[in-house]
């Protein structure tokens, strides 16, 4: 569960971000803490994706600040969110389906040879990736054919759950996961949520966007929810039920702060 | 390796034989080198195919292929082409024509600047593909067309020929103008690149990288691949190897010909494309591409034993481009979703 008393691990401060003329984001802010897995929602367009964007470093924002256990961080490139240990799942875009299973866990950080010889000539150690990522998928209870074998031919599920493993062998301590289970039938989904809950035990906290409610509320501990480009309301699951954050995302329920109040009346 | 499957969660599925055998990578260029060699021993074995200098012909024209279709072959893989390896093997060859033969300069220094053209045509090449996203087809056909261009132009301009005669190559004669009963030393400069490349592809990082680059470039850049270096790397590798083809063969036959070389442009993508390697990248062997350069060389020299007129010969090895894409593409579907469990 999440541990409200520690700092948090990242937080967001007002952030916004402007694209010319138009506002993507107003003033989001978002806290996340050890071991906590925060739901993001809202409709098409609130700004969740923009301020997902801006936490992996794809995208500048244009005010704010983001800060991570306690110093604030630049975010440039992706790159700076990966060394701030920031892993962003993207549903297609995270595997090589000509690679297998294992050297797609390894892909940018292949393990050397720890023989000095076999070092010098730049050898990598296929063994020791194997029994690594297998260590790792086992920890996770991801259920794979093989590790060997090209992820070509895995499901939409298992493909999902080798994307965190990597996260989590990386080393990341954050990882924002994007409708991680949009293409997924029902036992494969159940299969990621799993995956999910288990990082906690690993000391990873999650950022999910997703559009299932009855699915973030059986896997979050907090849920954030966005409108019209702010963050208006943060919801603990335990205290609410899906009608009250169908009701925040939709503007049935007026959001918590004043700025979002401000929002409702200009529009 | 076989022990892994094992002690995963899911009980691995035993396959047959015949199944594993067909989920082998380069299986069928293997296939393909064996009919063919066969064929054409017993079609052409009376008259000499199945000889020491039938041997060594074919091995010879296989080597000075394959030391260019080795580093095209990783580029494909890597998902880029590189159509200007012809015009670099002509260039490389006048360069050490003109200036040892021609200006009497040293074999060494002339020598060191073909391999440096190369690596600037490579640089050329990979700056073009990173910076401008154009394909890479385009842009080394272009490059091609300049070099070669060029290269006609000034040895024209220079010499008054596009042949120029190298008749002493000095120390250099032994290392690149050997040969050992009928056997060139090429074959064994190109054994020497086999084990580069089979090194770089099988045991490296970047090995790994050039797969990911061509498997899926996105994911790659994603996992912190350094994408452009990759290609850039191949692009200069492929245009050196070029470089040092057209060095040998100024070498081997004391001239160097500007327009020489442009056989190599489509020799060297189908040696790779009947050695297994997907032309849209991320799939490929350095054992398939070896045994595409084989099956060239067979060919080639095969049906001049076999008596029959040799006009044939492109005919020939285009109908053999097009079942070994056909055949590789089952192949491959095999070789990628073993493991997968049979529905």
């Amino acid at each position: 569960m999440g541990n409200a008393a520690a700092a948090p691990v990242l937080e967001a401060r007002n952030i916004a971000r402007h694209f010319g003329a138009v506002t993507a984001l107003a003033d989001a802010s978002l806290q996340l803490y050890p071991r906590e897995v925060v739901g993001l929602v809202g409709d098409n367009g609130a700004g969740k994706s923009t301020l997902l964007k801006i936490l992996s470093g794809i995208v500048a924002p244009s005010a704010g600040e983001i800060v991570i256990d306690g110093r604030p961080v630049v975010l440039k490139r992706a790159q700076d969110a990966m060394d701030a240990g920031i892993e962003t799942v993207y549903q297609d875009l995270a595997l090589v389906d000509t690679m297998s299973a294992y050297q797609n866990v390894y892909l940018g950080r292949e393990e050397l040879s720890a023989n000095p010889l076999k070092r010098f000539f730049n050898l990598v150690d296929d063994r020791r990736m194997r029994e690594r990522a297998r260590e790792v998928l086992d920890a996770l209870q991801v259920k794979i054919p093989s590790i060997n074998v090209s992820v070509k031919g895995m499901s939409g599920g298992q493909r999902q759950c080798l994307a965190i493993a990597r996260a989590l062998l990386w080393g990341r301590r954050i990882v924002i996961l994007d409708e991680p289970t949009a293409a997924l039938g029902v036992r494969e989904t159940g299969q990621v949520l799993e995956v999910i809950r288990d990082l906690r035990k690993h000391d990873v906290s999650v950022i999910i966007v997703s559009h299932n409610m009855q699915q973030l509320m059986s896997v979050a501990d907090r849920i954030t929810v966005m409108r019209l480009g702010r963050s208006i309301a943060t919801r603990t699951v335990k205290d609410t039920e899906v009608n009250e954050i169908v009701g925040l995302i939709t503007g049935a329920i007026p959001g918590d702060s004043p700025e979002a109040r401000a929002a409702e009346v200009a529009a | 390796m076989q022990t892994t499957t094992a002690d995963t969660p899911v009980p691995a599925t035993r396959y047959g034989v015949l199944e594993r055998l067909l989920r082998i990578v380069w299986i069928g260029p293997a296939i393909a080198a064996l009919v063919i060699y066969i064929f054409f021993v017993i079609v052409g074995g009376a008259s000499g195919f199945f000889s020491v200098p039938g041997t060594a012909g074919w091995l010879n024209t296989a080597a000075e292929l394959g030391i260019i279709a080795l580093p095209i072959g990783l580029l494909m893989i890597a998902g880029e082409f590189d159509l200007s390896t012809g015009s670099v093997v002509g260039a490389a060859a006048i360069i050490v024509a003109l200036g040892t033969g021609f200006y009497g300069l040293p074999i060494e220094l002339t020598m060191s600047m073909a391999l440096a053209m190369g690596v600037a045509v490579g640089c050329f090449n990979a700056f073009l593909v990173n910076a401008t996203r154009l394909p890479s087809f385009i842009v080394t056909l272009a490059s091609n067309f300049i070099l070669a261009g060029t290269s006609l132009g000034l040895s024209r301009l220079i010499s008054g020929s596009s042949n120029v005669s190298l008749k002493d190559a000095g120390w250099a004669e032994p290392i690149f103008g050997s040969k050992w009963m009928f056997f060139n030393v090429s074959v064994l400069w190109y054994l020497v690149a086999i084990v580069l490349a089979a090194w770089v592809l099988k045991q490296t990082r970047f090995g790994n990288w050039i797969f990911a680059t061509g498997g899926n470039v996105d994911a790659a850049r994603r996992a912190g691949v350094p994408v452009a270096r990759v290609k850039l790397i191949l692009f200069i590798w492929t245009a050196v190897s070029a470089a040092f083809v057209g060095i040998m063969s100024a070498v081997m036959y004391n001239q160097g010909n500007a327009a020489q070389g442009q056989g190599y442009v489509f020799q060297t993508a189908i040696a790779a494309v009947i050695g297994g390697v997907l032309l849209q990248g991320g799939f490929g062997s350095v054992i398939g591409i070896v045994l595409g350069t084989f099956i060239y060389g067979i060919v080639s020299l095969g049906l001049f034993y076999t008596g029959w007129p040799t006009d044939w010969l492109a005919t020939f090895i285009g109908g053999l481009l097009v079942i070994a894409v056909l055949t590789n593409n089952f192949v491959r579907e095999l070789a990628l979703n073993r493991g997968k469990k049979k529905p």
